[in-house]
């Protein structure tokens, strides 16, 4: 168990290098929510390691490191787990095309939320944020899920992969 | 390549990951309900109270090592890349720098003179005269931010002395303030971001106003401009030291043009900034003397009182 938190948080630190690392102007809104993807991740294939707690501090890191409003990210991210959540026992043996598909549906929630939030606090954020930012998460989907699932599955035993 | 049910099998036969399936579906719903309600009151918590932001920067200590390491390869980067620069761009460089320094050295000298007249001629109107103001280079980190803000993080931070509040200008004019602080970095606010307000005075004209962001780097905008006022493309706004945020007298930026609408009231004007938003790395802090921050204390202890009065 310990050596799974272990990766979860070098997975976790990586994702958020990812977030903050500079890219050029026009690939700002092209960058996918490595946060978010991350998450849905942990929720869908390693469902033991995931809890509230953890999502709540991970939100409130993100809002640290995006010198957002404390509560903005976690908001949003509770909100589209909390909408992944029925999806998540069956989500694994979906084909890669379905799974796009629910990629997309909660980067959609997920961006919207910030959206509105955003506005709320009169901070002005473009609307094709929310398509160009789906779009890229939906991109990288698969192959962030093939590279997850080395990381996070190539070190267990072998007899485990034997049992049926 | 790995497929799902393989995954899906590994899964299943781990009976820690079956525990989660079995709280109850009322158990998971008031987790979420609650970690909302929880997010909404921190969201209220931190706009409303000034004294959370004690939590903000204990978090800011946390993910300021993420930010360092992001910022150190670009670092590198540049320096590997001013390393292989060629021998003749680098002579080039060095003369036009050597030149510029010479022009700058000069108009300083004219400047300094000046300075000493208008203060010899501010003791004559018994006003105060503008004392040194303490100042300190910072680094913009390589980092990027919230898309929704006009934020730059710097790598001076509460042990450097930093505060919320402080202006901040770069080589050539003002540049934003710092509105939150960690202990090793801190955030400052461009003047760009819509809710950047920056009191100016016309250099020409000596018309005062405000100067607000658009979210645009390249175009501020002039707000609240009577019809009748006296400003033209071209004209250079200045910092008027009004709200006792900005020092005095420090370019903000260039009218860029001026549009009257036939019956309208207020006049557009876009200006464009002076100060290098997006393309420096080297920024400086200012603080104010002494006795400009017991004239900003009576003045704010003036309006709390008469705020109690109303």
């Amino acid at each position: 168990m310990n050596q799974d938190w272990i990766r979860l948080f070098i997975g976790l630190t990586l994702m958020f290098l990812l977030t903050i690392v500079p890219v050029p102007w026009f690939l700002t809104v092209l960058r996918p929510s490595w946060v978010l993807l991350f998450l849905l991740y942990v929720q869908f294939y390693r469902s033991d390691c995931f809890n509230l707690l953890f999502v709540l501090i991970v939100g409130l890191l993100l809002d640290s490191i995006l010198s957002a409003v404390m509560g903005e990210h976690i908001f949003a991210l509770i909100l589209t787990l909390w909408s992944a959540y029925p999806r998540m026992r069956r989500f694994a043996l979906l084909s890669t095309g379905i799974q796009i598909f629910y990629i997309g549906i909660f980067s959609i929630i997920y961006c919207i939320s910030l959206l509105l939030i955003n506005r709320a606090l009169n901070n002005f954020v473009p609307l094709n944020t929310i398509f160009l930012t789906t779009l890229a998460n939906i991109s990288i989907w698969p192959i962030f899920r093939l590279i997850a699932g080395e990381f996070y599955f190539s070190q267990r035993p072998k007899q485990d992969w034997m049992t049926f | 390549m790995v497929i799902s049910s393989q995954l899906n099998k590994d899964r299943v036969h781990n009976p820690k990951q079956a525990n989660l399936f079995r709280q109850s579906k009322r158990q998971v719903i008031i987790g979420f309900v609650l970690s909302l309600m929880f997010a909404v009151c921190l969201m209220f918590l931190d706009i409303h109270y000034q004294s959370f932001h004690v939590i903000r920067g204990t978090c800011r200590l946390f993910v300021a090592p993420l930010q360092y390491a992001v910022d150190y390869p670009v670092r590198l980067f540049d320096w590997v890349s001013a390393l292989i620069q060629s021998r003749k761009k680098l002579v080039d460089d060095n003369i036009q720098l050597r030149y510029q320094q010479t022009v700058l050295e000069s108009k300083m000298q004219q400047l300094l003179s000046i300075q000493e007249e208008n203060s010899h001629l501010k003791q004559l109107l018994l006003t105060s005269s503008n004392a040194r103001v303490k100042t300190m280079a910072a680094q913009i980190l390589a980092v990027d931010a919230n898309l929704a803000r006009q934020f730059v993080i710097l790598n001076k931070g509460k042990r450097d002395g930093v505060f919320v509040g402080q202006p901040v200008l770069d080589a050539k004019g003002v540049m934003g303030q710092i509105i939150d602080v960690g202990y090793l970095t801190s955030t400052v606010l461009l003047i760009s971001d819509p809710k950047c307000a920056v009191p100016i005075r016309n250099n020409r004209t000596g018309e005062r106003g405000i100067l607000v962001g658009t979210q645009d780097t390249e175009a501020l905008s002039v707000i609240n401009l009577p019809s009748t006022s006296d400003i033209a493309a071209g004209d250079l706004l200045v910092t008027s030291g009004l709200g006792r945020l900005y020092p005095e007298g420090y370019p903000v930026g260039r009218v860029k043009s001026v549009t009257r609408t036939p019956g309208d009231e207020f006049i557009k004007v876009l200006v464009s900034p002076i100060a290098m938003l997006t393309r420096n790395r080297l920024v400086l802090l200012v603080w104010p003397d002494k006795q400009e921050r017991m004239m900003t204390y009576q003045i704010e202890k003036r309006i709390d009182k008469m705020r109690k009065l109303i």
